[in-house]
């Protein structure tokens, strides 16, 4: 999409077109608490506290629906401007 | 429901809403603004949520059905052979436990089959799946407690 936008020349606002990469300290806990520097054949605890995999789960839905807006923030700016056109 | 596990229903939705999130997502990494190495990590998260003694027939479907989406996100010999390496050790360490085998033991091969039905066109990444997964069978069929079912 931001292909086109370049394109046709389109002011696309700079936050749509680069969106920041927000690290959320509990993602990243979640995250670190799952070991990969261990062998395969490591014993492992029965599995994370199921509550911080459902928060992991909120906030990567979160995520998805920062995503779809700002595809849609752009897909209606892109409209905008061809109207205007 | 309320016969289960008292956190059995936490399970359940982050599953549900991970089948939901996974569905919506045609970029994973970006979606969801995951790093490199984050997907692998959830991955083990889920394969050994297959050890949780309660796994109901639902949960391990809904859970199989999700490991299957993520592991065909990968394409690396060398993090395939991770993942099924976890996944083998996670199924003979329930198979070596009082635990119930059926239910884990039916989603790891069950995930283990869809990977190969997704995979049949690229031997180069059946190797590192299959490997690991035959030492579950040779277990099951070797193992005195599985053979008399």
């Amino acid at each position: 999409m931001k292909k086109y936008a370049a394109k046709l020349k389109l002011r696309v606002n700079a936050d749509m077109a680069e969106p920041k990469e927000e690290e959320n300290p509990e993602a990243q806990r979640f995250l670190n608490a799952i070991d990969l520097a261990s062998s395969e054949e490591e014993d492992v605890p029965e599995a994370q506290d199921p509550w911080s995999t459902i928060y992991f789960a909120i906030l990567c839905l979160e995520n998805l629906f920062k995503h779809c807006e700002k595809e849609q923030a752009l897909l209606l700016s892109l409209v905008r401007t061809l109207d205007m056109g | 429901m309320t016969s289960k596990h008292e956190n059995y229903w936490v399970r359940l939705s982050t599953q549900r809403l991970f089948t939901h999130i996974l569905a919506a997502s045609k970029d994973v990494h970006k979606t969801l603004n995951l790093k490199e190495g984050d997907l692998l990590k959830l991955v083990y998260d889920f394969t050994v949520s297959m050890r949780y003694p309660h796994l109901s027939e639902e949960l391990a479907t809904i859970l199989t059905g999700n490991l299957t989406t993520l592991t065909m996100l990968f394409d690396s010999e060398e993090e395939l052979a991770k993942i099924f390496k976890k996944g083998s050790y996670v199924g003979r360490k329930i198979l070596g436990s009082n635990l119930q085998t059926e239910v884990p033991l039916k989603a790891l091969l069950t995930w283990y089959k869809s990977i190969v039905m997704a995979f049949k066109e690229n031997e180069g990444l059946l190797k590192p799946v299959t490997g690991p997964m035959l030492e579950i069978v040779y277990r099951t069929y070797t193992d005195t407690a599985m053979g008399q079912t």
